[in-house]
């Protein structure tokens, strides 16, 4: 069934003249190499009529050039992304970057993201991979069409391949732009078969006309005039509406509430009840309906207090029974930590956070006895889909998972959780289902980036070196995510109609809790603890563990510089030798008019006097990707808490493809920063989470807003990297080390609220 | 229990068949299909669901549809379209002011209202005025400067070419 | 355990939306559990007693204790009122019980802190007491250890305590009115004893007692203001008996009132549970008391004439400012004059809050929001202490006192800083 309003196949963002009515009637589009399955075809057809002309299902292999990009007879490039739009701007991006390798005008170029029936499997769309990783194979793929059909055409024209140029999607001799042939031409009457050349080289740099520019984005028009069709504004005939109603134990991995009664005589008739194990939803006609039944639906439960209160998470973390891990390790730093003049030792906290998105996870899903469609902001249609096929009890290739774009997730929202209620009530009541989770349900229930505990050691010598350097992390994993063939565990419909507990590998704690300067000894040491053990639910939110992680890193190098009576920069540039990473702190140093210091420049005295400090900040993220430096300003005071007035940053992705795209994501990442360090902690008491809107759970407003300085440093002879989140990982750091300066006082528990920065001022 | 009303929308009169206590939010949304008031919170705590009613910025997530009577709504479909842009929608496209945009619609609406009141705002005036409208994706400064521009160009200035939206200074070549 | 996971999945999923038509429902109060048992008897009392309410932290197990009491004398924290040997009174003997509640003493021969109002259930007949007590020790058993008290020299001396007894403290039980009804005598024991509103209405002398002169006029607690619940015209006295019964049950009026920080947590873990018989007793009984001036002036006495603030004055900033704050952040609920759209809680100036030229309750309500479950539901507001910053809550509580409250309000970032660490 196709979505009644906006489209579940085709962004709904573009440009007219390129709209995907307009596209299908024009004659034979074509694959390169367009091989459709046959057997494929009438499910296809039955599926969609319309796309039968030109939108065909995702290749088996995606070695092939036509997995990943198509050009229709009407000169237009259809790209088939893996990798899906998150409003961060990928989307523009890698159309930029398939049509700079092809030759092609932006304007000629389509993009079919994220559907099982059509895109080639890319995983997830996450980690700051889709530029630097995702984009590879399409991109190779266009070299290669690029090759194919440039072949083709000196064969047509009689010429050397080396005479041939070619731009805007046409091909001519070098020097007589008479003799010329279109690539719609080349395609035209043939087919082209080819599978990906993994050897072939890139355009050269000096070539780009695209990439390194900044291309306006293409979906924002069609958002900022309230018509671009997110997955909360699709329709599917026949649709109802629903709620979920969900257990007291809000938010904890383990959901053990049981349903003891349901008194479906306090809802008006009209409006279905749906229960399944302990899943309970109300079902309705019309969307208020719903939600008012929800509310009214006298429903108890039993559930007992199993969490630890708040006040003793770290501890238990800390005593939880773990796995541990060595991440990195040189020299024997223990018996050099020993044998330092000087050892000191800090421990870092982070608590619990939520994803913050503005509009609350939403889905459709349309499920028959033999088939399900499933419209949803997943950032991984396929792994959706198969712990969907579980969760429903049919086989993976009945199911399809089309992605389309929600509010902005940064990471592992309710996204997956809601389209499995969407699908497990479609299934239930023979109807397409929408589900829009509550505010509550968002921030209750969507899984949280996890709390950790982070122990540090280091040493130095009598002349301020550092010999020694110890980690400890304490960490869930970070990654809960709907897995293949992982089954439904990892989707709250499964634990709460099944009973099943989320699990998920060792992922994401380990993120930047390794070394990137060049101490003498050290040794890094991750102490996973299972998922089950995670109070609350934990997985995926920006950067994993790279935000904690570097915030302990990069907070005790300051500590570190301060026992040594050294400027906290020199003594980071005293252990890097990548060029890079010291490019990026000069960069960024310089920018902010970095003078050399002994921080704290003045110990606060008094709770209400106003002082002011710098400090800063670095990090490789996922020590072997984008480099971030950044020097962050402050304002403190015990009474009115800490402003942060201005962060600098120094940014080194490689090739810069967009670069106000990257402004823009780096600018995000800033906020989104300061945001997690200053004011975000999800509250829970010993049964569940009790912050469950934006009053108790807050976020950065305008009033809180810095400057925002962007050094960019561009290295057009690199590949890109991904820019999504490196630069959130060094915020924290920057701001408790500007802290420092300003006062004196050293904050290691994450939120900086201003009852910490009195405690910390009483302990003074 | 449903009544028959007509709203007055985007200089339109729709008539409508809803259970009056229902919020103008889903009416837009789902009898009207104007799905540019965006859902955030059904608490009135983030902006995103804002229209205009009577000129003035109202939260449809918290306003029964049968108080509004005969006032007129203007929501984010009515200000303009890529054809007839408003030039708060024109000035959010020129600074790129959006990530995923959820939040815009209402912050454009809430900024509609501030500079129907205040020609000249302030940053400070525009912080204030959309601090209670919520972003989760950091997209603030963009939002301002976006809101600065469109006042300029609503006072009838125009733009002065360092205003580009997207600036590219800054960009060093490392290598 | 059962525990309200209605309430927990239920918050937050919709407001009271319209404000037309909200009209008191007749004998809203549901009527509580009959006394069949002595279990569900001693819950009844246990509730008309609030003991949840001081023995509860926010994220903590109910009856498990810690909640922290500022007192001019230092920090007391509420004890562990479960049933656990070591940490609670799970050890206790049922005599003990009683002597704490009737005479103040510990299980050690302690003189124990007022704050534990020991001054009302004094009244309370040993029959009621010991229901509480086999109540509480039916709950879950929680080994939650409280912190230990800090009191300043020399109050951290519980003998002096000895002293401060001598002069507030008469120890005995409730001994019925004769001239008085059976039901006004109910209503006495409700509110003096079980329901101890004294406690946070009446003002309190030098040392500390409560000053009986100038019972239920109103006084400061914990950074809350406590009305005036006398009826004088600048208390209770314009309310209707019906009203007056309706906002016991439910911690609001529509259009006229609404109650929010301890008064809600009140009604929410007390008064909402009371049968409509037992509420109709404590407004008998309330309707009776002598009337005392309190300091929020009777609407009728407030005129809303202020001169505009002088331009450019800093007042007129603060003024504009908080005006577009209350159009984006509060109008949508609050609208305030019944000329626009919507509004769930209009009419601004009928709220005491709103007149109360201290703006303490007001400020409180900005910083951290409200929450209630009346008998006729849940309601809610969202804190404000982070969405908003101190300059910006003082400008939209200068705003709605000059506006709505017709007072000269001139609030401050200071004056938001210090409610903020009231709390
Ligand atoms: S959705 Fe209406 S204010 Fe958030
Ligand atoms: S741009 Fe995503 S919430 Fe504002």
């Amino acid at each position: 069934m196709r979505p009644e309003s906006g489209t579940g196949l085709v962004n709904s963002a573009l440009p007219e003249a390129l709209s995907r009515r307009h596209f299908l009637k024009g004659t034979g589009a074509m694959a390169i190499g367009f091989s459709l399955l046959p057997a494929l075809m009438p499910r296809l057809v039955a599926a969609d009529t319309e796309s039968a002309n030109g939108v065909r299902p995702a290749k088996a292999s995606s070695s092939d050039v036509d997995a990943w990009l198509l050009i229709t007879g009407r000169g237009e490039l259809v790209i088939y992304s893996g990798k899906v739009e998150l409003g961060t701007g990928v989307e523009t991006a890698l159309r930029q970057i398939v049509a700079e390798e092809l030759l092609m005008p932006m304007a000629a170029t389509r993009f079919i993201q994220g559907d099982t029936q059509l895109t080639p499997d890319q995983g997830y769309t996450a980690g700051s991979n889709t530029i630097n990783q995702g984009s590879v194979p399409m991109r190779r793929a266009a070299a290669t069409a690029r090759r194919l059909l440039f072949e083709r055409a000196a064969e047509q024209l009689q010429v050397q391949v080396d005479q041939l140029t070619g731009s805007d999607g046409n091909i001519h001799v070098a020097g007589d732009e008479a003799q010329a042939v279109s690539y719609a031409s080349l395609i035209g009457n043939g087919l082209l078969e080819a599978s990906i050349d993994q050897e072939l080289a890139f355009l050269d740099a000096d070539r780009y006309r695209l990439v390194g520019q900044s291309i306006p984005r293409v979906d924002i028009p069609s958002k900022v005039f309230g018509r671009f069709t997110y997955v909360h504004d699709l329709t599917v005939a026949g649709m109802l509406h629903a709620r979920v109603i969900r257990p007291p134990d809000t938010g904890a991995t383990r959901v053990t509430a049981e349903l003891k009664s349901v008194d479906r005589s306090s809802i008006p008739a009209g409006v279905k009840i749906v229960q399944r194990g302990n899943f309970l939803a109300v079902v309705a006609e019309k969307e208020w309906q719903a939600i008012s039944a929800a509310d009214a639906l006298k429903v108890e439960w039993h559930s007992q207090p199993r969490l630890p209160r708040m006040e003793q998470l770290y501890t238990e973390m800390r005593a939880m029974q773990s796995e541990e891990k060595t991440i990195a390790s040189s020299g024997d730093a223990n018996t050099a930590l020993g044998e330092a003049d000087e050892t000191i030792e800090a421990v870092y906290q982070w608590p619990y956070q939520m994803h913050d998105s503005i509009g609350p996870s939403c889905s459709v899903a349309n499920v028959t006895a033999d088939s399900a469609e499933v419209w949803s902001s997943t950032q991984g249609v396929y792994p959706l889909r198969s712990c969907l096929a579980d969760l429903l009890s049919m086989p993976e290739d009945a199911v399809r998972v089309i992605y389309v774009e929600g509010s902005g997730c940064y990471g592992h929202n309710g996204a997956d959780d809601v389209s499995a209620d969407a699908a497990l009530i479609s299934q239930i009541v023979g109807k397409p289902v929408r589900v829009q989770w509550s505010r509550a349900d968002e921030h209750g229930w969507n899984p949280k980036g996890p709390a950790m505990v982070m122990v540090l050691k280091g040493g130095l010598s009598s002349e301020g070196d550092i010999t020694s350097w110890t980690f400890d992390n304490w960490t869930p994993p970070h990654l809960t995510r709907p897995i293949a063939r992982m089954g439904a565990k990892n989707l709250l419909a499964g634990n709460l109609a099944s009973d099943l507990v989320p699990d998920g590998p060792a992922i994401g704690g380990d993120r930047n809790a390794g070394v990137t300067y060049r101490y003498p000894n050290y040794q890094v040491t991750t102490h996973w603890i299972p998922v089950e053990r995670s109070p609350l639910r934990p997985s995926a939110l920006r950067a994993l563990g790279g935000i904690q992680n570097s915030f302990a890193n990069e907070s005790f190098v300051d500590e570190l510089a301060h026992a040594a009576g050294a400027d906290p920069v020199a003594m980071r540039l005293n252990y890097l030798q990548d060029e890079r990473a010291i490019a990026v702190i000069k960069a960024a140093t310089e920018k902010a008019g970095w003078q050399a210091r002994k921080s704290p420049q003045r110990h606060l005295e008094h709770t209400d006097e106003m002082l002011s400090g710098r400090g800063m900040a670095y990090a490789q993220y996922k020590n072997g990707s984008a480099y971030v430096a950044i020097v962050a300003e402050v304002g403190v005071s015990v009474d009115t808490g800490i402003h942060v007035g201005k962060i600098t940053v120094a940014h080194d992705c490689g090739l810069i493809i967009n670069p106000d795209g990257l402004r823009n994501q780096i600018e995000g990442n800033v906020l989104q920063g300061i945001s997690r360090t200053l004011k975000e902690e999800v509250i829970f008491d010993q049964i569940g989470v009790t912050s469950l809107e934006w009053g108790a759970y807050p976020i950065l407003t305008f009033a809180d807003i810095p400057e925002v300085d962007i050094v960019l440093l561009d290295r057009p002879e690199l590949p890109p990297l991904g820019a999504g989140e490196p630069t959130i990982v060094a915020v924290p750091a920057a701001i408790a080390n500007a802290v420092f300066d300003a006062t004196g006082l050293r904050l290691r528990t994450v939120p900086f609220t201003r009852q910490r920065l009195k405690a910390a001022f009483s302990a003074a | 229990m449903t009544t028959r009303m007509t709203l007055q929308v985007n200089g339109e009169a729709r008539e409508v068949q809803i259970d009056a206590t229902t919020p103008l939010l889903y009416v837009l949304r789902n009898e009207l299909e104007l799905r540019g008031a965006k859902f955030g919170c059904g608490l009135g705590e983030c902006g995103a669901c804002t229209a205009l009613v009577d000129g003035r910025p109202v939260r449809t997530c918290v306003t029964a549809t049968g108080a509004i009577g005969e006032r007129s709504i203007v929501t984010i479909e009515g200000l303009g379209s890529a054809e007839n842009p408003h030039p708060l929608q024109q000035a959010f496209i020129d600074e790129q002011a959006a990530q995923c945009a959820y939040c815009i619609s209402g912050m454009i609406m809430t900024a509609k209202a501030l500079l129907e009141r205040k020609a000249s705002p302030s940053d400070a005036d525009i912080r204030n005025a959309l601090s209670a409208n919520l972003c989760g994706c950091g997209t603030h400064l963009r939002i301002v400067r976006a809101v600065q521009r469109a006042a300029g160009v609503m006072r009838g200035e125009t733009a002065k070419p360092d205003d580009a939206g997207m600036k590219d200074e800054g960009v060093q070549h490392a290598s | 355990m059962d525990n309200s996971g209605q309430f927990r999945q239920r918050i937050l999923v919709t407001l009271c939306l319209l404000s037309a038509g909200l009209s008191i429902p007749a004998g809203a109060a549901r009527p509580a559990g009959q006394t069949d048992s002595a279990l569900d008897r001693g819950r009844y009392l246990t509730q008309a007693a609030n003991c949840k309410g001081c023995h509860t932290t926010i994220l903590g197990q109910p009856y498990a204790g810690s909640v922290a009491f500022d007192t001019p004398f230092g920090t007391l924290y509420s004890t562990n009122i479960t049933a656990d040997e070591v940490e609670g009174i799970g050890a206790w003997t049922e005599d003990e019980f009683v002597r704490a509640m009737h005479e103040g003493i510990g299980r050690n021969g302690q003189h124990l802190y007022p704050a534990f109002p020991y001054t009302a259930y004094t009244q309370l007949s040993r029959e009621d007491v010991i229901a509480i007590r086999d109540y509480l020790m039916a709950q879950p058993v929680v080994a939650h250890e409280v912190p230990s008290n800090d009191m300043k020299f020399p109050f951290s001396n519980r003998s002096l305590l000895w002293f401060w007894k001598l002069m507030n403290f008469d120890e005995g039980r409730f001994a019925a009115d004769e001239d008085q009804s059976e039901q006004w005598n109910r209503g006495a024991y409700l509110t003096e004893a079980l329901g101890h509103c004294g406690q946070c209405h009446t003002p309190r002398t030098l040392t500390q007692g409560l000053d009986d002169d100038e019972k239920f006029a109103g006084a400061v607690l914990q950074g809350w203001r406590a009305y005036n619940i006398t009826p004088h015209e600048t208390g209770i006295g314009n309310w209707s008996g019906e009203e007056l019964r309706f906002y016991l049950s439910t911690g609001h009026i529509p259009d006229k009132i609404a109650s929010g920080g301890p008064m809600a947590d009140v009604v929410t873990n007390s008064l909402r549970h009371l049968s409509p018989e037992d509420i109709d007793a404590m407004a008998t009984y309330l309707e009776t008391i002598p009337p005392q001036a309190g300091i929020v002036p009777a609407l009728s006495d407030v005129s809303f004439n202020l001169d505009e603030p002088a331009e450019d004055s800093a007042l007129a900033a603060t003024m504009a400012s908080g005006e577009q704050l209350f159009e984006t952040a509060c109008v949508s609920c609050h609208y305030p004059d019944g000329g626009g759209p919507g509004g769930a809680y209009p009419l601004f100036p009928h709220h005491s809050a709103v007149r109360a030229e201290d703006g303490l309750n007001l400020i409180n309500v900005m910083l951290q929001g409200l929450e209630r479950h009346g008998s006729d539901g849940y309601k809610f507001m969202p804190a404000y202490h982070a969405l908003m910053n101190d300059e910006q809550i003082a400008a939209v509580v200068t705003y709605v006192g000059r506006r709505f409250g017709g007072y000269e309000a001139d609030f401050s970032a200071e004056d938001i800083r210090k409610q903020r660490q009231e709390h």
